[in-house]
């Protein structure tokens, strides 16, 4: 299956810890709408600041479970938000909304994980 | 060792909080530059770990706060940041930022670097 994550390498990384994983998974899960909704405006509005500093908080806390995908999707977005050049903006954001579809059901199957 | 970590990655703090914790350190969490500036006062840390990206360019003026508060000044502050600028560490160690962490970071080289920070204060006291 195609996954958006590097799982071997993530659950390498919280092999001593996998409690710890699930929580984080949790979290992003939890944040991740908001993330994904600050982008969202950003991109209607055509606000590349606001894009900007959405997109980059989105690449961050993605960073924290190797997806990277979803790391470079949203720095595609960062990127066009800085230069201020939109072109391109709405495929840029329709590929950030599969890859994270992917990726929150990635980390859906670690966060429930743990609380089994 | 005390370390107050600023950065509104609900998801990095969680990580580092839990990991450092479970080495002994103390963490004490905020999650926007007032909460940290407000937190940094108050609890008086050994070390502040800053996400100087957080929302608003907020991160960085809490820095440059906290370079200029009387009370905060002499805390080491070790600066965390997503950006890709090559010339990111030089300037933000201008501000007053002692060490240079990339997003994502590692704990246990926040926890080496913590150490180091603080090796020569614990040894003398």
């Amino acid at each position: 299956m195609d996954t958006v994550t590097n799982k071997d390498m993530l659950l390498a990384r919280f092999a001593e810890h996998p409690e710890l994983l699930g929580e984080l998974a949790a979290i992003f899960l939890e944040d991740g709408p908001i993330r994904l909704s600050a982008i969202r405006a950003g991109v209607e509005r055509r606000d590349a600041g606001a894009l900007e500093a959405a997109a980059h908080a989105l690449r961050g806390s993605a960073a924290n479970f190797e997806a990277t995908q979803a790391v470079d999707a949203a720095l595609k977005l960062e990127l066009m938000g800085g230069s201020g050049d939109l072109t391109g903006v709405d495929a840029a954001w329709a590929d950030l909304q599969r890859v994270m579809g992917k990726l929150n059901l990635e980390l859906g199957a670690l966060a429930v994980r743990r609380s089994i | 060792m005390k370390v107050l970590l600023a950065d509104d990655d609900r998801v990095l703090t969680h990580l580092l909080s839990s990991r450092l914790q479970a080495k002994g350190v103390v963490t004490i969490v905020a999650h926007d530059a007032m909460q940290a500036f407000m937190s940094a006062m108050k609890s008086a840390p050994d070390v502040i770990v800053l996400d100087v990206q957080m929302p608003g360019g907020t991160g960085t003026a809490a820095l440059t706060r906290l370079k200029q508060s009387a009370k905060t000044s002499q805390i080491p502050v070790v600066v965390l940041t997503g950006s890709i600028e090559p010339e990111a560490a030089a300037s933000f160690k201008a501000l007053g930022a002692i060490e240079f962490l990339r997003k994502p970071v590692d704990p246990e080289e926040l926890y080496r670097v913590l150490c180091t920070l603080l090796a020569p204060q614990e040894r003398a006291g």
